[in-house]
């Protein structure tokens, strides 16, 4: 009976051990065939493979791992065991028979009877369990999908031969805000500069490439003549929201000022200053001196004050409403004494006031890129693809230069508008960035820049 | 409990007397083999085939080979119930009359009912108690049978003229039904050579007991069956069933009513007899292969569309064993 014992012993560790192999496998198939539909589905829709998708090609090997110890821990149905170990081995159910009866004394004599039947040598288990044909293909198959995997998650990601990886490019584009921008002259690409063949060939292929993934999200919501566009590396939310929201008329930007201090403590912006500098060299007389004298002021409450003071008073009225932005003409020139490169002109063109100011219609400028014109037509300040200026204020130097890769001011090359505009929802926003990989910290910028969009009501 | 000597007893008891039957009975193993599981399991028999094949002296051969009283009724369209079980009579003893009871042919060990589908159905019911209960109620008395017990019926499958063709109920009640065919040429030769010559058939003397024959009874019922065979024996009676899931389409097609429990127990007990027979002390696969269609060929019942078709109950349970596996 010991023997019999041994026997069944030794029987239920070998299903114990095939159940392991094949859970193990039907685990590990499982896993790594949706491993593969997901690296199949990025493939499609983003033609990248995630890291973490490639991370996940360790999932099956886990679960396998996995299932192969569930199927050793969990109990087995001992009795199914041995009926087909006595099918198997052609035992007349003596296996089964045995373990059934073999543990009661009143049926020993019949035990005897029974077990005297089983062949003399001990029951060689990997033949009474063999692995079952179907169970064989499971293996194989869970196997082949594993390897799969694993091979098509091993394929090194599609790198753009004209950018560094992505996360560097970011850090580049932060660091160079603050202190080391480049030179503009090198970063930005002035279409009325004639360019060396080299250059040109330079730009050309930057033009085709994609850098990194905002040029997919310019192709998405922009027009085709308009996927080359420059970019702009001021992505703080301030300036994006300011940019969002601006009109282009003085007394505009100087109620947006007006309401931005007044909710926070703050003093003007370096964006701010400039624009009033640029407001003020147009502007004539009487108003320049008070924008001058609003840019000298020291406090916040001064600066409210004085800017109440220019909003109030009628006689700069007209003036006020005129002056205003102009972003039809795309030079790329910087213009004149304007450090900005923004070309200025009243509303009513140079008639206005009776002094020719810098900003005539045609004159070549740099538009200030605090604000956006997307709708308004001729006679505003033109924001070129050109060099900007650097800001003197209490933030320290502050330059603006122009680089590809954020979504707005596209530089134009006509003065018309394409109806369906650039603008983009929030919701589209995050439908297109979640097929990107991006760093974190850029898309949080993106997705503040729409919040902020969606709460200004723009 | 069951101890080794009961169970070498039992071996030897029932191989003498299979030795005995053949001794007379020329071919036919499946029909004596189900003639002796009947008689080891409490059960009854129905016989099926055309006369002269040999059904009577089968029963006469193992009437005769285990000493028991062997009674023979012919049935026949005018029988009556107190024919076969037997009638109160008025007897008079030292000048009083009274009744008296006088038992019929169905008070005896093996009871031949021949042809009993040329009966009436009251007639035939007039056995149903003797093969269940093996028990005989007249008036206000019950009688009880001498044990051991069992009722061998035969019907012609022909000549279905003027025939009663047992109801269901009565059917389900026989534990085995087996099919009586044609003797083969050497048998047939065989046959001959024994009625011809000398003196002609002999009946055997006893070769066993009846203490023998009901220690067997005792130990065929302690024969163990494992528990994934008696859920093998379940399944394949469910598989009988046209609304089973695992009923074959042929079976889900042609057949009315299928196996009942009576089936499955009688396929169990069928399987341990046949066991016992072949000197093994527990039911194998092979014991339920070997008795599978005879324990449940009488108990399914053909749609019409079976029975338009002309299909055949065995190939239908064929059908069933084929599909239902042991391992699953």
């Amino acid at each position: 009976m010991d023997d019999t014992k041994s026997t069944f012993s030794r029987l239920e560790r070998r299903a114990r051990r095939v159940r392991a192999i094949l859970w193990g496998a039907l685990f590990g198939w499982a896993t790594a065939a949706a491993v593969l539909v997901s690296i199949g589905i990025h493939a499609v829709l983003s033609r990248t493979i995630p890291y973490d998708v490639q991370i996940a090609v360790c999932a099956p090997l886990t679960l396998a791992a996995l299932g192969y110890v569930i199927g050793s821990v969990r109990s087995i149905d001992v009795a199914r065991v041995l009926l087909r170990a006595d099918v198997t081995l052609d035992l007349d159910a003596r296996l089964t028979t045995l373990h059934e009866i073999g543990w009661q004394p009143s049926m020993e004599p019949i035990a005897r009877r029974v077990a005297a039947g089983l062949p003399p040598d001990s029951i060689n288990v990997r033949q009474a369990l063999p692995f079952r044909l179907r169970e064989l293909m499971v293996i194989v198959t869970a196997a082949v999908f594993t390897v799969a995997a694993i091979a098509v998650a091993a394929i090194p990601p599609r790198v753009d031969p004209a950018g560094p990886p992505l996360a560097e490019e970011g850090v580049a584009i932060v660091e160079g805000a603050v202190d080391e921008s480049p030179d503009p002259s090198e970063t930005i690409v002035d279409d009325s500069e004639p360019m060396s063949p080299e250059v040109a060939e330079t730009h050309e292929d930057e033009d085709t490439a994609e850098p990194y993934a905002f040029n997919d999200i310019l192709a998405e919501i922009r027009p085709d003549d308009a996927a080359d566009t420059s970019l702009i590396d001021d992505t703080s939310a301030e300036s994006l929201t300011t940019r969002a929201k601006a009109d282009t008329s003085l007394e505009d930007v100087l109620r947006q000022i007006e309401g931005r201090l007044a909710g926070e403590d703050d003093l003007l912006s370096a964006a701010e200053i400039a624009a009033l500098e640029a407001f003020r060299d147009a502007g004539t007389g009487p108003l320049a001196e008070t924008l001058d004298s609003l840019l000298q002021t020291a406090t916040r409450e001064d600066a409210l004050r004085r800017i109440s003071d220019i909003l109030t008073d009628r006689s700069l009225q007209e003036e006020r409403q005129g002056l205003r932005l102009d972003f039809d003409e795309m030079t790329g020139e910087p213009a004149g004494e304007n450090e900005t490169g923004a070309t200025l002109e009243t509303a009513s063109g140079t008639s206005d006031g009776g002094d020719e100011t810098p900003g005539e219609p045609g004159n070549q400028g740099t538009a200030f890129p605090m604000f956006d014109s997307t709708t308004q037509a001729g006679g505003e300040l033109v924001l070129v693809g050109a060099a900007l200026p650097s800001v003197v204020g209490e933030e320290g130097e502050f330059k603006y230069y122009l680089t590809k890769g954020v979504p707005i001011e596209p530089p134009m090359t006509s003065n018309e508008v394409p109806e369906d505009g650039w603008s983009l929802s929030y919701e589209q926003a995050e439908s297109i960035l979640s097929t990107r990989t991006l760093p974190d910290d850029v898309l949080d910028a993106v997705r503040a820049y729409f919040v902020r969009i969606t709460e200004g009501g723009s | 409990m069951i101890t080794e000597a009961q169970l070498e007893r039992a071996s030897n008891a029932l191989s003498s007397l299979q030795t005995a039957i053949r001794q007379v009975i020329v071919g036919q193993p499946d029909v004596i083999r189900a003639a002796l599981i009947a008689f080891l399991c409490r059960g009854n028999v129905l016989l099926e085939g055309v006369p002269g094949l040999g059904k009577t002296l089968l029963v006469r051969t193992l009437a005769s080979a285990v000493g028991l009283r062997y009674s023979r009724i012919q049935f026949t369209p005018d029988l009556m119930p107190a024919d076969i079980i037997g009638t109160d009579i008025i007897t008079e003893t030292d000048g009083r009359r009274q009744f008296e009871f006088s038992a019929g042919p169905v008070f005896a060990n093996v009871v031949l009912a021949d042809e009993v589908n040329r009966a009436t159905p009251k007639t035939q019911s007039a056995l149903l108690e003797a093969m269940e209960e093996r028990t005989v109620s007249v008036g206000k008395s019950t009688y009880t049978l001498d044990e051991p017990y069992i009722v061998l019926a035969t019907q012609n499958p022909i000549e279905m003229e003027g025939t009663y063709p047992l109801p269901e109920a009565q059917l389900d009640r026989f534990m085995l039904k087996a099919t009586v065919h044609f003797p083969s040429l050497d048998e047939l030769s065989q046959i001959v050579e024994r009625t011809t010559e000398g003196i002609g058939i002999q009946l055997p003397e006893p070769a066993v007991t009846r203490d023998d024959i009901l220690l067997a009874r005792d130990v065929v019922r302690g024969i163990p069956i494992a528990d994934s065979l008696r859920t093998y024996v379940s399944r394949l009676v469910l598989a009988t069933h046209p609304e089973s899931k695992n009923a074959p389409d042929r079976v889900r097609q042609f057949v009315e009513y299928g196996a009942s429990p009576r089936g499955a127990i009688a396929l169990i007990l069928a399987a341990k007899a046949h066991a016992l027979l072949e000197g093994e002390a527990h039911v194998r696969p092979a014991d339920i292969e070997n008795v599978f269609r005879s324990a449940l060929v009488h108990r399914l019942i053909l749609n019409f569309r079976g029975e338009a078709e002309g299909i055949s109950i065995p190939s239908l349970l064929d059908d069933v064993w084929s599909k239902v596996q042991l391992v699953q």
